[in-house]
């Protein structure tokens, strides 16, 4: 998704204004949610995550800077990072362990969904080489840690590191960029 | 605590993606803190897994209610840095409190909401503004027990380790009466305000329902839902 962001929205929200934080949900608020979501697999843990964190990174405005790039990126992958978290809590996360096992298998794909960016995403998908792909998938798609994705295919905690990392950067060439105006 | 060489590396994708640890994160976040060329590397590893997110997961509209929910917590927030104590409560300050809360529970729905009103607020008040904002909790309905019975409405943290009875009247001589199995007991008195009435409430007893008792008369009672013991 290419986009400049409002230079004033970025500036209300670190600013902690009341209006920054309600013009970045009105403008993100969707995306946010439908990160959680899919990770959490529920609307009402959903809910307590988009809101817990927004707060969060609201009334701390200094763990975001310009420098960074997107705000709306960094509020996803904060979103994310939460969403993981919980669901790797107790139970959810020996619930999901036998989900995963039960459809043990090393090839892991992408499920594309955006019928405009799927033909660019599948020729990106394509060019990685299948075990950078499955590293990836795994991490992304089934939000493994990189130390349960070393177990789960039984490869050293290095080269899954250097699969994702490789996997990730050579899509993130033929992705569509995020702009922000700084 | 893990730490980095000159530079987090490889680690900005798993960063980015939610593959490490919590305190593997903690690691980074406090290496991006000094290094602004480690922080553009995680920005654009964050760019990527966005654009992911954008290509593969379905879009999901959030329910209308977390927006308000957002909204209010961020409105009781707010004012919380600049108050000061006194000994007495403020009744506009309570109301302003109130009206932030009333609108995540879509309470008398022309309740307005001023923050500029009120520069003090009782202990109570503050714990209630405490607890909304820090916990995860539930709301009910009062169901009018008597002809006139004004609109009111209960916030109670799942845990059951606090009460917040809004209503929408200002309202004197009223006391909560909380029934749980343990018997019935007076959780205090509404103190009432410019257009709401408020009680906050600590306690372990996890009562079933809450009543609004006036001069002897229940008045409301809101019904609040199971509760197994648990956290």
């Amino acid at each position: 998704m290419g986009e400049h962001e409002d230079e004033a929205l970025v500036g209300d929200f670190i600013a902690r204004r009341n209006e920054g934080l309600e013009a970045v949900y009105e403008a993100y608020g969707t995306a946010l949610f439908s990160v959680a979501r899919h990770v959490l697999g529920d609307d009402d843990d959903a809910q307590d995550c988009v809101h817990d964190v927004l707060l969060r990174l609201w009334q701390r405005p200094d763990s975001y800077q310009r420098g960074r790039g997107s705000l709306r990126a960094y509020l996803m992958v904060c979103i994310r990072n939460e969403a993981v978290t919980r669901l790797r809590d107790a139970t959810r996360h020996r619930k999901i362990e036998t989900q995963v096992a039960a459809s043990e298998t090393t090839a892991y794909e992408f499920e594309i969904r955006d019928v405009v960016e799927s033909e660019r995403l599948k020729r990106a998908l394509a060019v990685l080489p299948p075990d950078q792909r499955s590293a990836l998938a795994l991490a992304y798609a089934r939000q493994l840690s990189h130390r349960e994705i070393s177990a789960r295919l039984g490869v050293p905690l290095g080269t899954i590191k250097s699969r994702i990392s490789l996997g990730l950067r050579r899509l993130q060439t033929m992705l569509p960029r995020q702009e922000v105006s700084v | 605590m893990m730490t980095f060489g000159d530079h987090v590396g490889e680690y900005a994708e798993l960063y980015a993606l939610g593959a490490l640890e919590p305190e593997e994160r903690l690691g980074i976040d406090r290496h991006l803190a000094r290094c602004a060329r480690c922080t553009r590397e995680v920005g654009r590893a964050e760019a990527a897994v966005a654009a992911l997110d954008d290509a593969t997961l379905p879009r999901v509209e959030p329910p209308a209610a977390l927006g308000r929910r957002i909204a209010a917590s961020a409105a009781a927030l707010a004012p919380a840095k600049v108050i000061a104590f006194r000994p007495r409560p403020s009744v506009p300050m309570r109301f302003a409190l109130a009206a932030s809360i009333a609108l995540v529970v879509g309470l008398g729905g022309g309740v307005a909401l001023d923050r500029s009103i009120g520069s003090h607020v009782s202990t109570r008040d503050e714990d209630a503004l405490r607890a909304v904002a820090a916990s995860h909790f539930l709301h009910a309905s009062f169901t009018p027990a008597v002809a006139g019975a004004p609109t009111a409405k209960v916030l109670y943290a799942r845990d059951r380790s606090w009460y917040y009875v809004i209503v929408d009247a200002d309202i004197a001589g009223c006391h909560v009466v909380a029934r749980s199995s343990a018997g019935d007991f007076d959780a205090g008195p509404l103190q009432a305000g410019l257009q709401t009435s408020t009680l906050f409430v600590r306690t372990s007893a996890a009562p079933r329902s809450l009543s609004l008792v006036k001069e002897g008369r229940v008045i409301a009672t809101a019904t609040l839902a199971a509760f197994s013991g648990g956290p």
